[in-house]
């Protein structure tokens, strides 16, 4: 899932940002990079995965060091 | 007591000559805040020395022993923290200008229990603004004490230079990428990334929450398990925090490593440098001659997707972190701008993505750790580089340029990033010098929880070498 420039631009300005163009231009490029290195494992064959921060809860006790 | 003393001594050589009434915690903190003094305005390691709280604790400790109360191994051991842990009533910047007047209310929990294992706070360790990007713009480059010129490496980069330079016994490192043993093999040291929630980060300022962990970064791997032993246990105030038993670190280094199982995975092994990669060789023989049995192992998800991954998770979490000073965004140096606007940028989907590979990944190191018991690997692909190069390599990376060099390499691998994302301990421990004198290092990773047999087989390995013998040539 490619960014254009235009959309990052107005992402970070809904942020509250007032990127450069030479920020903007950038963030896209490293953007895309990585979601294309992301796309190349197929979503089929993550089917049954669920992401790594599902993790068992843990039970809030009082630190039996601090 | 001379430099060349201070830089040969260990904690657990200094703490039973304490013990023994040989050496006082005062004259030991004395002569580390000279060392400091004498040194430091060349390798700039410290943002903040506590000279009278370290020598008034110093005099308590002193009493402490001398009235037969002494606490343990680490009583009256000078040593310092990066300074993102928070210690109550200390200046703690984060290596940022937004924090340089910044005053934490509490100490972290690392803090509290190095504390109440009788240590001595001396300092607060420069590091890389936010422990991320590559430079710190207020406080300015900390230098390698093996070659001034050189990169001590980051982001924990004061704390790995002190540790090297003999200038205090250990220090509190931080890692989400390999920032405690990055610095740990450019200086020629050992740094411990343990495994996530074993120590807690309570009162660490966070990279990536997900992905952070706080570890000890000292002179020798049994110094290194004297530490561990002190931070290491469950802290409620930490939801990462792990509730399991916490071993005799020290009492596991036994030095026998036959018939141990060592992994070396390819993809971890084939980008390093020639001169980095000799020196791993040569390591891999040395574990051989001690008896373990080597085998190579393939880890190829990991190879092709943990660099994407490993950022999109780490970006997409920083930004939040940062969320509340996003207005401040343009005080921080470039490459951390330029991390917090990826984060602000990458939608949920892509995130989640990340944290379903990032299982893959952990399952895949799984699998490679029930047909043998260690993986070995470099810790960087090549010994530190120059800091003018370090500097203009970062000046480069925030700058945009057409399909850039940053956007290629964002999705590439590094040798310490999977274990971050998988949680399992990983250790760096001296390996030997590029041909110009640059400090290599060695990584040993493990399974989760068995940080003992890492540090076991790095000991190992540690003693049937002579790199922890060696250290800098420090000239004033």
């Amino acid at each position: 899932m490619s960014m254009s420039s235009e959309l990052v631009r107005t992402l970070l300005e809904r942020a509250g940002l007032k990127p450069t163009p030479e920020q903007v231009d950038t963030t896209a490029d490293i953007y895309n990079a990585l979601a294309d290195r992301l796309a190349q494992f197929p979503n089929a064959e993550l089917e049954n995965i669920e992401p790594h921060s599902i993790q068992p809860t843990r039970e809030p006790e009082k630190s039996d060091r601090a | 007591m001379s430099i060349s003393d201070l830089m040969s001594m260990t904690i657990a050589e200094t703490g039973a000559a304490m013990r023994a009434g040989q050496i006082s915690p005062t004259e030991l903190t004395q002569a580390c805040l000279d060392h400091i003094g004498r040194y430091d305005s060349q390798i700039n390691s410290f943002l903040t020395v506590l000279t009278k709280e370290a020598l008034d604790r110093a005099k308590r400790a002193e009493a402490e022993i001398a009235s037969g109360n002494a606490q343990g191994p680490f009583h009256g051991i000078p040593y310092a923290v990066k300074d993102i842990y928070n210690t109550k009533g200390i200046r703690t910047t984060i290596g940022s200008s937004v924090f340089q007047d910044n005053v934490a209310k509490y100490d972290s929990t690392a803090v509290v229990r190095l504390n109440a294992a009788g240590g001595i706070l001396i300092g607060k360790n420069h590091c890389l603004e936010f422990a991320s990007g590559n430079h710190n713009k207020l406080y300015g480059e900390v230098r390698n004490p093996w070659n001034l010129d050189h990169t001590p490496g980051g982001s924990s980069s004061g704390s790995g230079a002190s540790v090297a330079a003999g200038m205090v016994f250990g220090s509190m490192g931080s890692c989400t990428g390999g920032s405690i043993r990055g610095p740990a093999s450019h200086n020629s040291i050992v740094g411990l990334k343990p495994t996530y929630g074993l120590v807690s980060r309570f009162g660490v300022f966070p990279l990536s929450w997900s992905i952070d962990h706080a570890g000890p970064m000292t002179r020798t791997v049994e110094d290194c398990a004297i530490k561990l032993g002190a931070v290491a246990g469950y802290d409620a105030q930490d939801p990462s925090s792990a509730r399991v038993p916490i071993p005799d670190y020290q009492a596991a280094l036994d030095g026998n490593i036959r018939g141990l199982r060592v992994g070396v995975p390819r993809e971890l092994n084939e980008t390093a440098s020639p001169v980095v990669r000799d020196l791993i060789q040569r390591a891999i023989i040395v574990l051989q001659e001690l008896g373990a049995e080597i085998t190579e192992v393939s880890l190829p998800i990991t190879g092709e997707y943990t660099g994407a991954t490993g950022n999109i998770i780490t970006w997409s979490e920083m930004a939040q972190v940062h969320a509340p000073w996003l207005e401040q965004l343009d005080d921080y140096t470039p490459m951390v701008q330029q991390k917090v606007r990826l984060g602000l940028v990458s939608p949920a989907t892509m995130y989640h993505k990340a944290q379903q590979l990032r299982r893959l990944i952990q399952a895949e190191f799984t699998t490679a750790l029930q047909s043998v018991d260690v993986l070995v690997s470099p810790v960087q692909n090549t010994p530190p580089g120059p800091i003018q190069q370090a500097s203009i390599k970062g000046a480069e990376e925030a700058k945009p340029a057409g399909p850039s060099k940053a956007a290629r390499g964002a999705a590439d691998l590094s040798q310490t990033r999977p274990t971050n994302l998988t949680g399992q301990p990983a250790v760096s421990v001296p390996c030997g010098f590029s041909p110009e004198g640059l400090p290599v290092g060695l990584q040993i990773s493990g399974r989760v929880f068995e940080d003992a047999l890492v540090l076991k087989v790095a000991h190992a390995y540690e003693q049937a070498t002579e790199w922890h013998n060696m250290h800098p040539n420090l000239v004033v």
